[in-house]
């Protein structure tokens, strides 16, 4: 459930999506299947005692960005998208692989989490098809802009 | 005195047979055997594994993986019910997912040799992890038949939704890869604790 309960793992997990549906074919499915690999090494991380500086302010910087990436309906090559994407799951991965040590069933705990994950980037692929209409192109970057505000939020309550 | 002998032989005819050891009640021993792979997330993530990899290059892959598999299973199944043997490490099950995960993510299609040797190891390591403990003798063999049809009927269902998706041109074979991006993710973060915990234990 820890992917499910934090707003900043939810906003930066639907904009994943949702820019992996602005940048199309292949992105669309590169994204989704790149992000729970590079999680799992910010996880393992985290499991080795490994510290990341500013985690917080990462996956709240993720937010910003990602949110920003889907307002602005930015195409950056694939290869820059990945590597945006990758840095963040670091961060993310990291935050959930603190949680993973004290969890009675590590596969069970481990699965749900990267299922989690994983339905999150389903439901901003699936939002980010409303961009087949001009409307729908409008509302989704809106939707943007709004993640990225909330990044903004979470950021400022870091503060 | 002889009512009350009366009533109690009565009582031990009808009681139903006992479940002490099931984890699901009423549902009868083989059911109970079949459910086994279902209720240890590290069996169902490595049957979810290979048989997405066994599906997704199908039928090429699937020709000599599933029967072998299953040989395995009943070879090693068979073996743990007559002798009492060592468990098999929980952590070489988890390799095998990984392995056959980061092939179906990567869509790459693995060597005969290769897909051998997972089945075999991962056929195997279920087989000797399935034992069920305190069960009475008599009913072992109908639990471990009931293991075994759930762990092939698992990795056969897999296997053919796999292969059925991966014939789509358009998302279905990549909901296959993200899955197997799923499923290798998660044995790798749970090998990394496995070993972070054997680090602190020594």
């Amino acid at each position: 459930m820890h992917p499910l309960l934090g707003w900043d793992h939810i906003s930066a997990m639907v904009a994943v999506g949702i820019w992996g549906a602005f940048l199309g074919v292949p992105a669309i499915w590169i994204l989704p299947v790149v992000f729970p690999m590079v999680m799992a090494f910010g996880g393992a991380l985290s499991i080795l005692g490994m510290p990341l500086p500013g985690v917080e302010v990462g996956i709240a910087m993720s937010a910003i960005v990602l949110g920003l990436m889907v307002a602005f309906a930015a195409q950056p090559p694939i290869w820059v998208a990945a590597v945006v994407v990758g840095a963040f799951a670091i961060f993310h991965g990291h935050a959930h692989g603190t949680e993973l040590p004290v969890a009675a069933d590590g596969v069970a705990f481990a699965g749900g989490f990267v299922f989690a994950t994983g339905l999150l980037h389903l439901s901003g692929i699936a939002l980010g098809f409303l961009t087949k209409w001009d409307m729908g192109k409008l509302a989704i970057r809106a939707v943007g802009g709004g993640i990225a505000v909330a990044g903004m939020a979470f950021l400022g309550n870091l503060a | 005195m002889k009512r009350g002998l009366t009533t109690a032989v009565l009582f031990m005819t009808i009681a139903g047979p006992a479940f002490a050891h099931s984890p699901v009640k009423g549902i009868g021993i083989f059911y109970n055997g079949m459910l086994h792979p279902y209720l240890i997330p590290g069996h169902l993530l490595v049957l979810l594994a290979l048989g997405l990899m066994i599906g997704q290059h199908a039928p090429g892959t699937s020709r000599y993986s599933l029967p072998i598999f299953l040989m395995a299973f009943v070879a090693s199944i068979t073996v743990v019910s007559w002798l009492s043997i060592e468990p098999f490490p929980e952590n070489i099950l988890l390799i095998v997912t990984l392995v056959a995960g980061l092939m179906v993510a990567a869509s790459m299609v693995p060597g005969v040799v290769l897909q051998i040797l997972l089945v075999i190891v991962a056929g195997t390591g279920l087989g000797l992890n399935s034992s069920p403990e305190g069960m009475p003798s008599d009913q072992i063999g109908l639990a471990l038949a009931g293991t075994v049809s759930g762990a092939f009927l698992t990795i056969l269902y897999v296997g053919g939704l796999s292969a059925w998706f991966s014939r789509f041109p358009s998302w279905p074979p990549v909901a296959v890869r993200v899955l197997g991006s799923w499923t290798s993710a998660c044995a790798f973060l749970v090998l990394v604790l496995e070993y972070a915990k054997s680090g602190a234990a020594t």
